[in-house]
């Protein structure tokens, strides 16, 4: 299916103008599903989505309740899977509701984030005075280590999940628009972004329709990258009263909470530990799948290699 | 002069200055690109720029489109001074001037189809969706390529198809000058051969007036009508193509013509690369003088002591060397 070189090959009516054109949203889908790994980290993020809305029905227990003769059993305790932890609670229970606030405060404020981040970067990257300000000011939120900077902002506006997730907004910020940046920065000195110019596109089409599309692919996987050290800040930010208050299930205040009985009940944070690691893995894993589908460089194979043969023209005619 | 001027160039100036920072600014370096340029391109003739890297013909190309300001001087388009225009006003003039990139591919919008990159210019002038597509087919098949393909990516095409593309796109505004920054250097020969009949031809059909930027002076004396010889900034010979390469006048148009052309066998190819790098390398000399007074050949006292004017010396033959200046 090789591109004619020389003049048309046929003369070809014109509503078959694009027979197989199809959206970004097709790749991404394509990308993940063809993809075993990233079909798997898919099918795990929405499976905990799944637990996190449906946790009333899917939990055998409520999450606090305590049944103080059975504290610090193991795994495989008659009626309790997971075992439970040190106030008796069954840990399968607490891990389904956790899930609802572990997305709530690891992935909300990344996407949050990022809506920030992207236009942030771009608007930098293009007016470079304002862009020397915007930088500046990111490298004063640098300065503090993530953790820090979330613990003053959150410790300034009080606990709470809400607080919280601004003062992990507010952290994260920095981050993404320096990748932002550094993208945008690279792609304005390219030919099509003159020849844009030379074009009158107006300077809000040439950031966010011409430019946009090349530098998103680079901030959507440093966010899924940084799903995983959110998820670790919020734990952190819950233990030490900041965010959720301890008695709701979280696997962060969960993680912490196990850290005196770790050598009597290792399971007790063991348990949440493991399931922030396969979040954490999951969103790494889809994050790669997501570039790969975004980039019409390496989807146009990736799709190719997986589909069957002649897949190529099974769209509309 | 019989034929109208389209563009008229007048002492235009463009030194590019390295700075640092964005508030505690500093100028580390200064180098003229283009100083005191002057020049006509009449309407429907091919003006080739041939010259060395870093003599200013990008530089110049981009004033004359206004997309890089001018330090001082004028671009009048059709009588009109561009550099008079306000944001708004250029608008209308940028449907009417165009330009082609040296790197195909990357003056093509990677992540937008080969349909997107070529109607973006229709649509930025309120042409409805609709008739952009159809206008883009034409486009498509005008510059040689198969329209039902343009659903796919700009890296899905070889270099010269992505130029093809590129003219498509400069094209669809239905400009009348087209600035070609060395629109073949980066392709292979074979291919140079077609995109420069394609522009011939669309030159001849379209009634364009092009300015053809090149070092590649065998192309330009075949492609242009007339020629003019930059060197760091300068205007040094203009003339008609023929006139140009059959004789030139300047010492450094001769030069140059000798690092291109007596390349034969293996000696020579090794002898003309240590005469290119050897136009180029001499350090700036400060002052008033003939820029190319460093290198020069013929060089005498009077080159040391002003840089020389770029006069007439026979019809439509410019030279700005004191061997010609016998006032």
């Amino acid at each position: 299916m090789s591109v004619t070189s020389m003049a048309t090959t046929s003369p070809v009516p014109s509503q078959r103008f694009s027979p197989a054109r199809r959206s970004n949203l097709y790749f991404v889908w394509r990308g993940v599903l063809g993809d075993p790994v990233a079909r798997i980290a898919a099918v795990i993020i929405l499976l905990l989505v799944l637990c996190a809305i449906f946790a009333p029905y899917l939990a055998p227990f409520p999450p606090n309740e305590a049944d103080p003769a059975l504290r610090l059993q193991g795994l495989g305790t008659p009626g309790h899977l997971l075992g439970l932890d040190h106030q008796g609670r069954d840990i399968l229970s607490r891990l389904i509701y956790g899930a609802r606030l572990t997305l709530l405060s690891g992935v909300v404020p990344v996407i949050l984030g990022a809506a920030i981040s992207i236009p942030l970067g771009l608007i930098g990257a293009w007016y470079p005075r304002l862009g020397e300000v915007v930088m500046r000011v990111m490298d004063v939120f640098f300065a503090f280590p993530m953790a820090l900077l979330a613990i003053m902002l959150a410790a300034l506006m009080g606990p709470g999940l809400g607080n919280m997730m601004i003062a992990l907004v507010v952290t994260l910020i920095p981050y993404n628009t320096r990748v932002v940046y550094a993208a945008a920065s690279q792609e304005r000195e390219l030919a099509y972004i003159e020849a844009a110019k030379a074009m009158a596109t107006s300077d809000l089409k040439i950031l966010f329709v011409e430019m946009l599309p090349n530098v998103v692919a680079a901030s959507v996987v440093y966010s899924c990258t940084i799903v995983g050290a959110v998820v670790i800040t919020a734990a952190g930010l819950s233990f030490l009263g900041l965010g959720v208050q301890p008695p709701i299930a979280e696997w962060g205040i969960m993680t912490s909470e196990g850290r005196s009985y770790v050598f009597v009940a290792p399971h007790i944070a063991a348990l949440p530990g493991l399931a922030i690691t396969v979040l954490v893995m999951a969103f790494n894993l889809l994050g790669d799948s997501l570039r790969d589908s975004l980039d019409p460089k390496t989807r146009l194979q990736l799709v190719k290699h997986r589909a069957a043969p002649s897949a190529d023209d099974e769209g509309k005619a | 002069m019989s034929a109208q001027n389209l563009i008229e160039v007048r002492d235009l100036n463009k030194a590019f200055t390295v700075r640092r920072g964005a508030f505690f600014r500093r100028t580390t370096a200064s180098t003229k690109a283009v100083n005191n340029v002057s020049l006509d391109i009449r309407k429907g003739e091919i003006l080739g720029c041939v010259g060395g890297s870093g003599s200013g013909k990008s530089t110049l190309g981009r004033m004359i489109l206004r997309l890089i300001e001018p330090d001082s001087g004028e671009v009048r388009y059709d009588g009109q001074n561009l550099g008079a225009l306000s944001q708004e006003e250029m608008r209308g003039f940028r449907r009417r001037m165009q330009i082609v990139f040296q790197d195909p591919l990357q003056s093509l919008n990677p992540r937008r189809t080969v349909a997107e990159n070529v109607e973006r210019p229709l649509l930025n002038f309120g042409t409805p969706k609709a008739v952009a597509r159809r206008r883009v087919e034409e486009l498509l098949e005008l510059v040689g390529l198969d329209p039902t393909q343009s659903y796919r990516y700009p890296h899905e095409y070889s270099g010269g198809q992505c130029q093809r593309i590129a003219i498509a796109r400069a094209l669809a505004l239905e400009p009348e000058f087209l600035f070609l920054d060395e629109p073949v250097s980066a392709l292979d020969v074979s291919i140079q051969a077609q995109i420069l009949n394609l522009l011939g031809d669309l030159q001849k059909k379209l009634d364009l007036t092009f300015l053809f930027v090149s070092h590649d002076l065998k192309i330009v004396k075949q492609f242009c009508d007339r020629t003019i010889v930059m060197y760091r900034g300068n205007i040094l010979e203009t003339g008609s193509s023929e006139a140009v390469y059959r004789e030139p006048k300047h010492p450094f148009t001769r030069d140059f013509l000798g690092t291109v052309l007596h390349v034969r066998g293996d000696m020579r190819w090794e002898q003309a690369a240590e005469r290119a790098e050897d136009l180029e390398g001499t350090a700036k000399l400060g002052g008033a003088c003939c820029p190319y007074v460093g290198n020069c050949a013929d060089c005498f006292d009077a080159c040391r002591g002003s840089a020389p004017p770029l006069i007439e010396i026979e019809n439509q033959r410019n030279v700005a060397c004191f061997l010609y200046d016998h006032r």
